[in-house]
């Protein structure tokens, strides 16, 4: 051993121990939180099929909408000028249908309030001519980070980006089309889960089978 | 301690001689007593590594054939019971790791235990990410992976562990910066430290316990390994062509510092080389760049205090080096200062700067090819001529040569080089055999 004190290399051990089996746990106790105690919303979303070669195959999750940067207070602090980048959080509720509704834009540097749940995003603001009939019209791409995927069975998931990739076209070229593809989140304050993916109100994993 | 394969023939001759009756059946069984040890202790030292190896390697399908027993069943399995289920191969690992410590098992059980432990570790935070849809960066699943597995080469030292740890540390810091993403610096700056103090301690305590072959292994692995982390580290923290001054001022600190070891300490001799010739590599790249003309049209006009600092450890460097005579890395290592006065003379939009390094380069490699052939060591003069063809390289292609011209110069260049390093070594060995004929007389 390359650490010969007896108590030194006790206190490392017990160090590891914790390290190793108390992160994941952690982990574990953290997102079951979330899970039980959060918010349902539904959040509406675009996928396609990638690979991870740790995690195995899942359907990458796309959730950005485009509001209207006059209908939200500006953001503390923010860089100012044409083009900006910027991460923060978007305060969340919900509409009739439980589709998650944007409330309130804050950038990373302010605190969420406690009691309120928050979706950690970044903010793109689009381009825009600066012309007479352009004022006002400015749009934020908001676009959630870190809930980017759905991991499903290597014979699921390719069906599945064809499943969804069909009933958003189907929306595309007909807008009487009332197929919805969402992801239902949990959220507690700031923590989001995923927790199933939907088309038409049908689990995925079902609206394949079915199909 | 002689080769094996010399015993092996020498142990077989005297055989033969001795049923020849050349020599006394006293005489050989005398040699074969002797060198008999040696022997045994070759076929240990070659089964230990063997089934060190095979016990590493068993862990790695051990530990990928559980993984893929659980993903054979994984959609099946309700939410609670795969979080259960990920956090099993750990309790495991940790299980065996724990009866390794307190049994003092054998080289064999922790090369197998810490990469059991580390590829656990991994695998568990896999399965957990999986099972609750954890999205976000590849740096973050790393950093936590290297949180998990960087004590368990202290813990259980072992090749394996070690090498695990670093390959770990390695591709969170390369995702860090290839993730693109403005995050806090300093709060990476302080993981990237914590994160790298573990195998500096490992490599430090390894050297007073390893087998010569292990230290000499530790020592490259290492030396590469801070290199890589200490580039992109600096390419995380300077984001300007200044960073290529930090390369140069590091290169040459690490050059120098080996060097010195080298020649101070006897018991470090193998374990300084890895790091002089890394140091070497880190220290010759940028040099060769910051002689080209057109890395200056583009370089940042105001110094960075970050510079200076690297600047002044090279000098710091420079000067330990002169005082304990190591002279052509020392030379080099006053580079950066050279770099920044050139810079404060504000003389880069004038296109001199890299024509005095150039010369200052050549004189530093002419110095030392003349140090070498007084001092008739190999080394220095490989040093010198490598850095004299770095001068000659940069020059030389800024000229309208044709191809061929280039191809021949190249060519005389190398001939050069092999010409030198023959003659030394001719000489050296013709000086040896005087000193020993002296002797004999």
């Amino acid at each position: 051993m390359l650490i010969v004190n007896k108590k030194i290399l006790f206190a490392m051990v017990i160090l590891t121990l914790c390290v190793t089996i108390g992160l994941p746990l952690a982990q574990i106790v953290r997102y079951e939180n979330v899970i039980n105690n959060g918010t349902s919303y539904k959040v509406k979303c675009r996928a396609y099929d990638p690979y991870d070669p740790f995690m195995g195959r899942y359907v990458r999750l796309n959730l950005s909408e485009t509001i209207a940067e006059k209908d939200f207070e500006p953001i503390k602090n923010l860089n100012k000028g044409r083009y900006f980048y910027h991460r923060g959080f978007v305060q969340i509720s919900t509409d009739e249908n439980g589709f998650v509704k944007y409330e309130k834009l804050i950038g990373d540097n302010e605190k969420p309030i406690s009691d309120k749940n928050y979706l950690k995003c970044s903010i793109h603001k689009e381009y825009q001519h600066d012309t007479e009939s352009n004022k006002g019209a400015a749009k934020l791409r908001i676009t959630v980070e870190d809930i980017d995927r759905y991991y499903m069975s290597d014979k699921l998931a390719k069906s599945a980006e064809d499943a969804i990739r069909e009933v958003l076209r189907a929306g595309n070229e007909n807008s009487d089309s009332d197929k919805l593809v969402y992801v239902e989140l949990k959220v507690l304050h700031t923590r989001a889960v995923p927790m199933q993916l939907y088309i038409d109100d049908t689990k995925i994993e079902d609206y394949i089978r079915k199909q | 301690m002689a080769a094996k394969q010399s015993i092996r023939w020498l142990i077989s001759e005297i055989e033969t001689l001795g049923a020849k009756a050349v020599i006394d059946t006293q005489t050989v069984m005398a040699i074969k007593d002797h060198y008999q040890p040696q022997l045994e202790k070759h076929d240990n030292f070659s089964n230990k590594v063997g089934v060190a190896v095979l016990a590493a390697i068993g862990a790695l399908l051990i530990g990928g054939g559980i993984i893929l027993v659980f993903a054979h069943n994984w959609q099946d399995l309700s939410r609670p019971a795969r979080a259960l289920l990920a956090l099993l191969p750990v309790v495991v690992a940790a299980g065996l790791m724990c009866f390794c410590v307190v049994r003092e098992k054998s080289r064999s059980w922790r090369e197998a235990s810490a990469t059991l432990m580390t590829t656990a570790a991994i695998s568990c935070f896999a399965l957990i990410c999986q099972t609750y849809y954890l999205g976000g960066k590849f740096s973050t699943f790393m950093f936590y992976v290297a949180i998990m597995t960087c004590l368990i080469p202290l813990i259980l030292p072992s090749l394996a562990g070690f090498i695990l740890s670093l390959t770990i540390v390695i591709t969170w810091q390369i995702s860090v910066v290839g993730s693109h993403i403005p995050d806090n610096k300093l709060a990476d700056g302080l993981k990237l430290t914590l994160l790298v103090i573990v195998p500096i301690v490992y490599y430090v305590l390894s050297l007073r316990k390893n087998a010569s072959w292990e230290k000499i292994f530790d020592s490259w692995l290492i030396a590469i390994a801070m290199s890589i982390i200490t580039c992109t580290a600096i390419a995380h923290f300077v984001n300007d062509e200044d960073s290529i001054v930090l390369y140069l001022a590091t290169g040459c600190t690490i050059s120098v510092l080996a060097n010195v070891s080298y020649y101070a300490r006897e018991r470090t001799r193998g374990c300084s080389i890895p790091f002089m010739l890394t140091g070497f590599v880190m220290m010759l790249i940028p040099l060769i760049i910051i002689q080209v003309g057109d890395f200056y049209t583009h370089l940042d006009r105001s110094i960075n205090p970050v510079t200076i600092l690297f600047a002044l450890i090279a000098l710091a460097a420079a000067i330990v080096g002169f005082w304990r005579a190591v002279w052509v890395s020392s030379a080099i290592a006053l580079m950066p200062g050279v770099f920044l006065i050139l810079h404060a003379f504000n003389t880069f939009d004038s296109g001199y700067p890299a024509i005095v390094i150039s010369m200052i380069v050549g004189l530093i490699a002419l110095g030392g090819i003349i140090l070498a052939m007084t001092q008739w060591s190999l080394a220095i003069l490989n040093y010198s001529t490598v850095l004299l063809l770095s001068v000659i390289l940069v020059r030389f292609f800024d000229g309208n040569f044709s191809i061929l011209v280039r191809a021949v110069a190249f060519i005389i260049c190398g001939a050069g080089l092999l010409a030198l390093n023959g003659i030394m070594i001719r000489i050296k060995s013709r000086k040896l055999t005087n000193a020993k004929e002296a002797l004999s007389c």
